[in-house]
């Protein structure tokens, strides 16, 4: 095909574009902006999430932009309420199978929404002055000394398996310190809590402790209960990380917000069990937060991993794993890291400690 | 995990070649060998072809065929497809999960000699429920049955050293004929037995008769159905037959030769007869001798043939009888008059659609592929028939497998293709066994001419694959995902090639055309929808099986005419057309055409021609529910709104079975269907929602009721309860036939049901022979 080009035109602006480009190219050329969760730039369209939604206003038709071919004549519109809503449908849809929460609880009840889960982290590590920033970033509006009635205890989900974590004693250690809080720290705002796990069944459990230490509550040496900073950092480290890895760069939950897409559209009966895979050194896998895009098995194809991944089953119980159920860290040898990056939420990503290296504390 | 001989694995090999594309066929073969999928033989795969990994578990766990569990000695397919969902066919899997004892996590008994599986529709739903086990098809099973069966099949396993009988002719050079059909549902009703019979009296008896395999006539509500032609030409048909018949039937239209042979046959007869008569019969099959069907009844006289032309009289791998009436005629005539572009135009015009789903243009499709790009160019075979209630395309592959080879070499004349494919589900053995054999009977008579290659693929259990871009990608060995079109198959199709996909009854259809002419084709059906259709025939109805009718017959006809009606004591509900792409169409719309058009105005579609015939002891709700289940289970996953969509429509309507219905799940699930319908990529997603819409459209009344907790058919379980009327006469069948122990033994007495205890598997209404065992509304106030 030499130089055949065609003409369509989205949201009533013309563009011509060469054959075999698809709608998405078309809107993208003219700087319209259409989401995507499961296309991979550089790889044959798969066309799964179907949160692409365009409309063609000549048949009337919903159209996936990512693989649709530009065709003559076409007139994609991309802002109508039926296209918004289609996405909105599409985005609920992937929402009521997903499993995972995107806050911590904690973070969720406290009134004046102390990243809490993160100040743990950073705790755990020893890194003294996030966890003051942290901490200094919600004093203008925080109670500490009388009124905290430390909700965030009450919902910790550490209460399932033992105790909850001694929260509000960590925080009054962080800020009982004498250190200078990290200025330059963007604590990012509480968002929407997109999803939620619920109350965790039996077999659930174990699976949240992945990054927790499972030792008992940390008996203060200080008759007034105060902890020491290596007290602190021993409570701090049994945060289970309720909370999303990928709280903030996650597409599925932005594309929500953006679709003001609720969770409880279409009820979340019959969801997945909540599971956490982390056989691989670099990444943790949560099968519940995955929506069977693919782009990780493309990844590891085109890379010539020699296990990879592959998709498992069909239907609602479609998921991806490794080949033969063996382990994530032979089936992801080399692009793990890439994987995780590229993971359009946070099914699969990078774990904490390589995110933070040399400040391992565990 | 127990040992395996990998040299049995390497034979697999050898056999299918090493390239990527034999993925399905090597699993298939190992799957065959060990009854599953040994982790041992999947490294060794690994190890010797060009099948990754990741590819190779993929394809093992889309396909339903394949089991990475070892499996018992023998299977147990219990049919769940529509017309045996509707007879009951979930309680038969219940009875025989009961019979051998199986936990809730398990699918094989702890002998491990047998597996219980469900199978999505065995093609034979005019003798539904059906139940395969081994390579032994059961009809009309019920749930008192099952431990029967199984003795039988296990009895039958151990006599099997005999082989199976010739396929062609037997006997002497005729005086008379016999004729039979062995198709795979005539078979299930018994024609093997039939078969050995008449062989056995023939010789016996020393009658100068011929017995012939013929293709099926479709009469399967008959099955097996022995026809007779005496030495004058005139033919009888004896319907319902059974081996201790067949004796008697044929002597009463051919003597034994000499005459101390007729006189000591007579006798001995007699003697048997009077022995016979003390005896209950309680096997399988339904006795019913001596039924005499004339060709003028109606179920013929509204039927045209031209698919099943021959039907009932031509040997299915007879050659030479296919060409005597006038096969291959119209092969060579394209050959030696026509062009491909001149083949191309005669199908444009005649109008032929594709007769597998949407009744797409046929001459078109031929035209884009024609006129793609050139080199190397393929054809397949659609007959991949998933859909649960369908088994016209087994039956013509089963009866007629020239006429379809035929209509391929033609297609493949037409479009310039060098190598054509027949995808044909492996849930039909015989239908691969006969196509092949017919493949290799046409190369040996030069037939196919030079330049075309045919070989069949079978598919591994997966509805999606009707899907053409699905179908291809299985061809390939991959996982059978369907991708967006365009780009249409016509113009990448296999391996990136130009493509030809085209259902078997389509293709069978080209010959008759070609040589009847274009004007004799659009003289039968409709403007819009010219030709003959086949049309499987099932549910509750008299007569069930295939027939070919000119499009635009109406409901009414078929179903009151041809299939004679419901059974008696029940009134004609619906009919549910095209499987769980399709929709019901009420009683009341009974006078509208069956032809493409008329069933899309209706929510229906004709999708490959499934009617299931539906009366008021059927639930709308649970139908749509059936059909929803079937589609969620059948989605490949790959797009959300099939995936996820036709879960949460499934959600609604489980919860509408279970009295958990609430006010705005109807309107939820409306939308919903509309949003699955508008968002999925594929066919299959498409089109799952229109059971469900179409019964909302015509039944909208049923759902209401389940929201508030009736079931007004007594069909969903949580909505009802048994209970036993004073007509009871303390017989004590329904107590002792109870699995569950719900009725106390109480004789003479009227028995009672407790209401905790029953499971609600219907068996006491079935054994009762007073009709005092009758079903009320759980809720008081239906």
């Amino acid at each position: 095909m030499s130089e055949l080009h065609i003409s369509l035109s989205v949201d009533g602006r013309a563009v011509s574009i060469a054959a075999g480009c698809t709608v998405l190219d078309a809107a993208r050329e003219l700087g319209i902006d259409i989401p995507t969760l499961c296309f991979l730039k550089g790889s044959a369209p798969f066309t799964s999430c179907m949160v692409c939604m365009v409309a063609d206003d000549v048949t009337g038709k919903l159209l996936p932009a990512c693989s649709s071919l530009a065709q003559e004549g076409m007139q994609i519109v991309t802002t109508t309420d039926h296209v918004r809503e289609a996405r909105q449908r599409a985005l609920e849809l992937l929402l009521s199978e997903h499993v995972g929460d995107c806050e911590g609880p904690c973070r969720c009840v406290c009134p004046v929404k102390m990243d809490i889960p993160r100040l743990l982290r950073a705790v755990g590590r020893g890194d003294w002055p996030e966890a003051r920033g942290i901490v200094d970033q919600a004093q203008p509006h925080c109670v500490l000394e009388q009124d905290c009635k430390a909700p965030c205890e009450r919902v910790c989900r550490r209460n399932q398996i033992d105790t909850h974590v001694s929260i509000r004693a960590v925080v009054r250690a962080v800020a009982a310190m004498d250190v200078e809080g990290d200025a330059a720290l963007a604590v990012a705002p509480f968002e929407r809590n997109v999803s939620v796990i619920g109350k965790l069944q039996d077999g659930e459990k174990a699976a949240l402790m992945n990054d927790a230490s499972t030792a008992a509550p940390v008996k203060s040496a200080d008759p007034g209960g105060a902890l020491s900073p290596d007290e602190a950092r021993q409570e701090a480290a049994r945060c289970m990380h309720c909370d999303c890895r990928k709280a903030h760069d996650c597409a599925l939950r932005s594309c929500a917000e953006a679709y003001e897409a609720s969770q409880r559209h279409y009820g979340t009966r019959g969801r997945h069990p909540f599971e956490q895979i982390a056989q691989h050194a670099d990444i943790l896998y949560e099968p519940g937060k995955c929506i069977r895009c693919g782009i990780c098995i493309r990844i590891a194809e085109r890379e010539a991993e020699p296990l990879g991944l592959t998709f498992i089953g069909r239907g609602f119980d479609l998921r991806i794993g490794v080949p033969f159920e063996q382990s994530l860290a032979d089936g992801l040898r080399t692009v793990a890291r890439a994987c995780a990056e590229a993971c359009p939420t946070g099914a699969l990503c990078v774990r904490p400690e390589i995110q933070h290296p040399g400040k391992v504390s565990r | 995990m127990s040992e395996i001989d990998i040299s049995q694995v390497d034979a697999i090999i050898d056999g299918c070649g090493t390239a990527r594309s034999e993925a399905i066929t090597i699993l298939t073969g190992i799957q065959d060998c060990f009854h599953y999928l040994p982790q041992a033989a999947l490294d060794r795969v690994g190890e010797r072809t060009d099948c990754t990994p990741a590819q190779l578990y993929g394809v093992a766990t889309f396909y339903s065929y394949f089991r990475m569990q070892p499996a018992g000695a023998h299977r147990v397919k219990v049919c769940i497809g529509t017309a045996c969902h509707v007879k009951g066919a979930e309680a038969v899997y219940d009875a025989f999960r009961r019979y051998l004892a199986l936990d809730e996590d398990s699918d094989t008994d702890a002998d491990r000699l047998f597996t219980v599986e469900k199978v999505a529709c065995l093609g034979c739903c005019m003798l539904a429920p059906a139940v395969q086990i081994g390579r032994t098809t059961y009809g009309h099973v019920t749930q008192a049955q099952v431990g029967g069966l199984l003795r039988d099949f296990l009895a039958a396993e151990a006599q099997r050293a005999k082989a199976d009988g010739g396929e062609v002719l037997r006997g002497a050079a005729s005086g008379g004929e016999v004729r039979l059909c062995r198709c795979t549902s005539c078979e299930a009703a018994g024609a093997g037995a039939v078969w050995e019979a008449a062989e056995a009296a023939i010789e016996a008896l020393h009658l100068n008769v011929r017995l012939q395999l013929v293709g099926c006539t479709g009469l399967s509500f008959e099955a097996p159905l022995l026809e007779v032609v005496g030495e004058g030409g005139d033919a009888f048909r004896y319907g319902m037959v059974r081996a201790d018949d067949v004796e008697a039937t044929l002597l009463r239209h051919f003597q034994p030769a000499g005459l101390h042979r007729r006189v000591t046959t007579r006798a001995l007869r007699w003697l048997d007869r009077c022995v016979d008569s003390f005896e209950e019969h309680e096997a399988p099959f339904r006795y019913a001798a001596d039924i005499r069907e004339t060709i003028a009844s109606p179920y013929w006289q509204r039927q045209d043939h031209i698919v099943l032309d021959g039907a009932g009289e031509m040997g299915p791998l007879d050659l030479a009888a296919y060409r005597a009436r006038g096969g291959f005629e119209a092969l060579q005539r394209c050959r030696e008059r026509y062009t491909p572009d001149e083949v191309i135009e005669l199908i444009v015009a005649s109008g032929l659609r594709g007769r597998g789903g949407g009744g797409f243009p046929a001459g078109l499709k031929w035209r884009q592929t024609a006129s793609a790009a050139e080199g190397m160019r393929y054809l397949v075979c659609n007959g991949d028939e998933g859909d649960p209630g369908s088994f016209m395309d087994r039956m013509i592959l089963e009866s007629f497998p020239f006429r379809v080879i035929e209509g391929m070499a033609i297609a493949a004349y037409a479009v310039g293709a060098g190598e054509g494919i027949f995808y044909v589900r492996c849930e039909y053995p015989l239908a691969v066994k006969r196509v092949r054999e017919a493949i290799q009977m046409c190369v040996d008579a030069g037939l196919l001419g030079e330049g075309l290659a045919l070989r069949v693929a079978e598919g591994a259990g997966a509805f999606v694959c009707g899907e053409e871009t699905a179908l291809l990608a299985a061809i390939e060995g991959q996982r059978g995902m369907p991708r967006i079109r365009p780009p249409y198959p016509s113009e990448q199709g296999l391996h990136g090639r130009p493509t030809l996909v085209n259902n078997v009854e389509t293709l069978a259809t080209v010959p008759w055309i070609v040589v009847k002419g274009v004007e004799s084709f659009r003289a039968l059906g409709t403007p819009g929808s010219p030709g003959t259709k086949t049309l499987a025939l099932a549910g509750r109805i008299v007569k069930g099986g295939l027939i070919e009718v000119p499009m635009g017959t109406t409901i009414r006809d078929v179903v009151e005419e041809i299939g004679g009606g419901v059974e008696e004591g029940h009134s004609f509900k619906a009919v549910q057309i095209g499987g769980p792409s399709g929709g019901c169409i009420p009683a009341r719309l009974a006078d509208i055409p069956i032809d493409f058009d008329s069933l899309h105005s209706e929510g229906s579609m004709m999708g490959s021609g499934g009617l299931v015939v539906l009366d008021d002891s059927d639930c709308m709700v649970e139908i749509a529910r059936y059909f929803l289940a079937f589609s969620q289970d059948e989605s490949c996953g790959k797009c959300t709104f099939c995936r996820v969509g036709t879960r949460r429509m499934l959600d609604i309507l489980e919860r509408l079975c279970a009295g958990e219905g609430r006010s705005g799940d109807i309107e939820d699930l409306e939308k919903l269907a509309g949003w699955v319908q508008a968002g999925s990529l594929c066919g299959l997603g498409k089109t799952a929602p229109n059971p469900v819409l179409s019964t909302l459209q015509h039944f909208r009344e049923e759902y209401e009721a389940h929201v508030a907790g009736q079931c007004p058919a007594g069909r969903c379980k949580a909505l009802i309860r048994y209970a036993i009327t004073t007509d009871c006469i303390g017989c004590t069948r329904c107590a002792q036939h109870c699995p569950v122990d719900a009725i106390p033994f109480t004789p003479h007495e009227r028995h009672v049901i407790d209401d905790a205890a029953c499971i609600r598997c219907d068996t006491c209404k079935q054994v009762c022979p007073a009709n005092a065992v009758i079903i009320r509304p759980k809720k008081a106030g239906a």
